[in-house]
């Protein structure tokens, strides 16, 4: 089956200052495809060109090369391909004068609805984002959470098949970061292909099928969370371990790591048994306290990848 | 497939539709441009009937004035492209000759074909010429309402300041806060002051009417106030005006000017075509005639009910007796069927038409006695010569001019009566004042004829107080009467000797021509021979 | 838009009619902007301040005829009050009106995109320039309430104080809008390259004071034809070229002139529907350049 959407080697040159011929790469050669129904998980530290990229779907801005299609197409601003993809941009604002399902009506307009079709959409939407409570307040009163959530039932007022959502959970507290999660796990369950930016990597490991890291403008890593988390193997935690035990574990090919008073934490590779990795630690003189078995998360692969994790190195790699 | 840009059929339509918007402003400025031809054809049409030239006659440096030339052409232009327009009641000038069609037009209101032929094809080169005109300024009758620009070349002269780049109707607050400042001047008596100030705040804003008016107002009565008379002598004669005028004089026709100026503005308020005729001519400059005439333009345009009541009371004093009756009578049917002074002064006129037809019966009595004593002596003549042919037929002309004067005696005596019957119920029903001032005089008059000279110095004595409005013209009867009696004068009527005495010396012109209710060949006859 | 698409959007049903779809987005927009528009702060106070001037002048001259009055012109005092009003209030309409068009026009785009309402709003099956047509018309309908209200006042003003129903302040207004939709136009083309409002309001202003003085331009070209000098003539000629592609707002100076010029000596009126004419070429310029600029703009 055709990936719904699709990047050939995008490139994002802006010049910067009138005459200067200074520029700067905010893409580079980016490729990635969506596949129906999933949720890809568009990651990458601030300023990496996530936001860049998801412009260029929606036509905001233009690569200076390279080719998008959505559903086959590359005419990506045509008008059913547009009835298709619903949007939750970053951190837009909504405006405050309208109630909830004032500002659902106009969107929807937008689309070319209207009459009681359109209210009935409407109310459907604001149930599936579980906003039918606030309905009839102004948005002048609604909390961060609950703009996300009109932003996100905005988004859904077409049916969309595609959904682009840009940072859908920055800001919001755990529960509703939960239940965010869920809509969109559902959404996803529904057929749905979805394209998730985020740089809060926990929130979109617990959801995404395939992903894709950014970083500086350049693709780094791109595939399904079971192909990129290939690092698997097992933690042990002994007590003590000594300068001499410490060396015989290095031998054997094992790290020690989070070395706390009285206990120690081992990283078994993925190649070695448990069975073996207990007898290194008998021939070491360790006592385990604790065997558990490990998988790599995706906060250790960007790590590895693009060099810190996302949030604390941002400033440096925007540049 | 790549998105279709439209981008380069846009700028091909936005470079269509600016040329379309240099087409259509060019169009514009050419409506504009007729636009002031036709207002100043139409202001130029209706000043024409005023009797006054466009061009001004003094002031050197304006010789090139291309005005009358312009206008000239223009009415060939319209005597052969205009319809044939009736002729209405007013559409007469002073000699009784209709006016020109341009004129006729733009006093019956045919905007429309007015403007139709300015616009036509074959006005194309007036209109060319006018605009170059006033371009170069040789347009004398026109001002800043047809180009602003002449705000700084001609009319107020603000070295360096672009009156004409003012917006959001700034000009028009200029205006205002310039009166603020000419009222502020005229009560802290600085009378001198106003006037540069009035001519700019008016320069700036042509259709600020009230400012003309009440301007004129101040020129001609709060300022004049302050003034002394000049005697005679010390009259200068202006060129312009072709008058003898002093202080005060120069004064009332310095606001005639300036309400002439407003009229050539906004040719068709009837205010301004009031003041001119009521406040200064009427009752400033006492030219009867001419405030007539401004006054009938007045009432022409849209006007208040005072404006025909002004010019019916212009025209009595004028002598015009049976315009004002005919005018009253409308005014009743018309305006106001319970209007007492409408039924008074139709009354008065009446009266006065009495009077005048019997004054003028006397006159030519006279002129008809004299004429038979001539004619009897120029046939004594030839019977003496022998030529008995040429005497006889002076015998039948004095026995013709006997008749005539025997029928005048009773046309005299009728009138006389008639006025009587018309001044002895008014005084018995209102006391009405002007019928006991007249019906004295009458009395006193007959006093005079049969030489009872005191008894009529007397009934004039108690008529001229009677009614003000004519104490002068009865004071000089009583002169008269004095005079022909050979009794005394009393000192102010030395005075009022003397000085028309001097008047008559420096007299430039013709008194007005009275107006005739009686055809007396012997009149015409003697004024012949004299001549 | 393609007829393939046409045959999904009719296939949703709800959804009907390509003409309807086409005017539809571009309306609920311009209903939207209208809503936003009339809760600004900086048009609320423009507006207030100039209803406030238009009945203030009431009282205003009320004060001032207190010097001007004199008891044997009494009736005429009391036209030049009526004369006063009728400039302050034409003023006050010409300064608050082209300052509220200017302010508004300037600020539609840039603000949203400023607050990233046009991500939102374009990712949504409505192309540019029809986002543009929207905002423009919503722009169009707050020029014209904000003219409607304030002439409305000026209206009552004048009868309360002349008695007599002065009809021709409609034509007044009428033509009043189709200068403003000029400024308006060109406003909002340059608003269009700009992602703040400060710059194209500044422009506009601009454009309204230019588009004033182009009568000097013509001074020029008459003043340097004349000139025998190469430099001079070249300066006319250029001149003249502006006069001829600037717009040229004192044409409308006409609505003024009906205010002012006595009801028996009306201006001609075929100048309204030229002048009409003139208001919307104008305005489909700046519409198209607004076009133009903002289709490949990045947002």
């Amino acid at each position: 089956m055709a990936p719904v959407i699709e990047a050939l080697d995008l490139c994002k040159t802006y010049e910067v200052g009138l005459f200067s011929s200074q520029s700067v790469e905010a893409l580079k050669d980016v490729n990635f495809s969506i596949n129906a129904g999933e949720i890809f998980g568009y990651l990458g530290p601030n300023g990496s060109g996530k936001t860049t990229t998801i412009k260029m779907l929606l036509g905001l801005i233009f690569p200076t090369s390279g080719t998008m299609k959505i559903l086959g197409r590359e005419d990506i601003a045509a008008y059913d391909i547009r009835m298709k993809i619903g949007f939750l941009p970053e951190g837009a604002y909504y405006p405050e004068f309208l109630k909830g399902a004032e500002i659902l009506r106009f969107y929807g307009k937008l689309y070319g609805m209207r009459g009681k079709a359109l209210n009935a959409r409407v109310d459907e939407v604001l149930d599936v984002v579980g906003m039918t409570h606030a309905r009839k307040r102004l948005l002048r009163g609604y909390s961060k959470g609950m703009r996300q959530r009109i932003g996100l039932a905005q988004a859904l007022l077409s049916d969309p098949e595609i959904l682009i959502l840009d940072e859908p959970t920055t800001g919001l507290d755990p529960v509703a970061r939960k239940e965010m999660r869920d809509i969109l796990a559902s959404l996803r369950d529904q057929g749905k292909t979805l394209l998730i930016s985020s740089h809060e990597l926990n929130e979109v490991e617990l959801i995404s099928d395939r992903v894709a890291i950014l970083d500086g403008g350049q693709m780094r890593v791109t595939g399904t969370l079971d192909d990129l988390l290939t690092e698997r193997g097992l933690t042990m935690v002994v007590e003590e371990v000594g300068p001499e035990a410490k060396a015989k574990l290095n031998a054997a090919n094992i790290q020690t790591d989070d070395e706390a008073t009285g206990r120690v934490l081992l990283r078994v590779p993925s190649s070695m048994s448990t069975y073996e990795a207990m007898e290194a630690c008998k021939q070491a003189g360790l006592n385990v306290t604790s065997i558990a078995p490990r998988r790599e998360t995706l906060e250790e692969l960007f790590v590895r990848t693009v060099g810190a994790p996302p949030g604390e190195e941002s400033a440096a790699t925007a540049s | 497939m790549k998105p279709k840009s439209y981008t380069w059929h846009v700028i091909a339509a936005i470079v269509i539709l600016l040329f379309l918007s240099t087409v259509q402003g060019a169009r514009l400025s050419g409506l504009r441009e007729t636009e002031s031809f036709y207002r100043w054809v139409l202001s130029a049409s209706l000043q024409s009937r005023l009797g006054q030239t466009l061009e001004p006659d003094e002031a050197p440096d304006l010789a090139e004035a291309m005005d009358e030339e312009l206008f000239a052409k223009v009415l060939d232009l319209a005597e052969a492209g205009l319809p044939e327009l009736p002729i209405e009641e007013d559409d007469f000038d002073n000699e009784d000759n209709p006016h020109h069609v341009l004129l006729r037009a733009a006093r019956q209101d045919e905007d429309k074909l007015i403007y139709d032929l300015v616009a036509s094809a074959e006005a194309r080169p007036l209109q060319d010429e006018f605009h170059k005109h006033l371009a170069n300024n040789l347009l004398q009758s026109a001002g800043t309402q047809f180009r602003a620009a002449l705000l700084y070349d001609k009319e107020t002269r603000v070295e360096g300041v672009g009156l004409t780049s003012l917006f959001f109707n700034f000009r028009n607050f200029a205006a205002n806060l310039l009166w603020l400042q000419v009222d502020k001047f005229f009560h802290r008596g600085e009378m001198h002051r106003m006037l540069p100030l009035m001519r700019m705040s008016v320069a700036l804003d042509p259709n600020f009417v009230d400012a003309y008016l009440l301007g004129a107002w101040h020129l001609a009565y709060n300022l004049t106030a302050q003034l002394p008379d000049t005697p005679e002598p010390l009259k200068k004669f202006h060129p312009k005006y072709k008058k003898r005028l002093g202080i005060k004089e120069e004064w009332y026709y310095v606001a005639a000017d300036f309400l002439k100026d407003g009229i050539k503005k906004n040719p068709r308020d009837y205010r301004l075509y009031f003041d001119l005729g009521y406040a200064i001519y009427e009752n400033k400059l006492i030219d009867h005639a001419k405030a007539v005439l401004y006054l009938t333009d007045a009432r022409r345009y849209q006007h208040d009910t005072w404006v025909p009541r002004m010019l019916y009371l212009a025209m009595w004093r004028n002598g015009q007796y049976e315009d004002a009756i005919k005018g009253w009578g409308n005014y009743l049917e018309e305006i106001d069927p319970d209007s007492i002074p409408a039924i008074r002064f139709i009354q008065v006129n009446r009266g006065y038409l009495a009077e005048a037809k019997a004054a003028q019966a006397d006159e030519c009595k006279a002129a008809a006695q004299a004429a038979r004593k001539r004619f009897a002596e120029l046939a004594d003549e030839a019977r003496e010569r022998g030529d008995l042919q040429q005497a006889g037929q002076h015998e039948s002309e004095a026995r013709i001019a006997q008749e005539v004067a025997t029928e005048m005696t009773a046309l005299a005596e009728e009138e006389w009566e008639n006025a009587r019957k018309i001044w002895t119920p008014m005084i018995q029903m209102d006391e009405d004042n002007i019928a006991i001032a007249r019906l004295r005089r009458q009395k006193a008059m007959r006093n005079v004829s049969e030489g009872r000279y005191l008894e009529a110095v007397a009934e004039l004595e108690l008529a001229r107080y009677e009614m003000l409005q004519s104490f002068d013209e009865i004071s000089d009867l009583m002169i008269e009467v004095k005079q022909k009696a050979g009794l005394p004068l009393t000192t102010s009527e030395l005075r009022a000797v003397e000085r028309h005495r001097e008047a008559a010396l420096y007299e430039t012109e013709d008194p007005p021509k009275k107006i005739r209710y009686i055809e007396c060949t012997y009149l015409d006859e003697t004024v012949d021979t004299e001549a | 838009m393609s007829a393939e698409s046409t045959a999904v959007i009719s296939a949703e049903g709800s959804r009907s009619g390509v003409l309807g779809s086409y005017i539809r987005g571009p309306w609920a927009i311009a209903a939207y902007t209208w809503k936003e528009g009339i809760r600004k702060k900086t048009l609320l106070g423009f507006l207030l301040l100039s209803l406030l001037v238009i009945f203030g002048s009431t009282f205003m001259t009320a004060f001032m005829a207190s010097t001007t009055i004199s008891s044997t012109t009494a009736n005429v005092e009391i036209e030049v009050e009526a004369k006063i009003i009728k400039d302050i209030c034409v003023s006050a309409i010409a300064i608050f009106g082209i300052l509220i068009t200017i302010f508004i026009s300037a600020s539609v785009v840039p603000t949203e995109l400023e607050n990233k309402v046009v991500y939102t709003i374009l990712s949504k099956p409505l192309r540019r320039y029809q986002y543009l047509a929207g905002k423009f018309l919503g722009v169009q309908l707050i020029v014209i309430a904000n003219l409607v209200l304030m002439s409305t006042l000026f209206f009552v003003a004048l009868y309360a104080k002349e008695g007599i129903w002065p009809s021709l302040l409609l034509w007044s207004a009428l033509l009043t809008y189709f200068q403003f939709l000029i400024v308006s136009a060109f406003t909002f083309a340059v608003s269009c390259t700009s992602t703040s409002s400060v710059l194209p309001t500044i422009a506009g202003l601009f454009i309204y004071i230019i588009g004033n003085l182009t009568e000097y331009l013509q001074d020029v070209y008459e003043k340097g034809v004349e000139s025998e000098r190469l430099f001079d003539t070249m300066i006319a000629n250029i001149a003249h070229g502006l006069y001829l592609v600037l717009p040229n707002l004192r044409n409308f100076d006409m609505k003024d002139q009906i205010l002012y010029l006595p009801s028996n000596d009306p201006p001609v009126d075929i100048m309204i529907p030229n002048l009409i004419a003139y208001g919307l070429v104008f305005a489909a310029v700046g519409y198209l350049l607004a076009w133009v600029l903002f289709a490949r703009k990045e947002l």
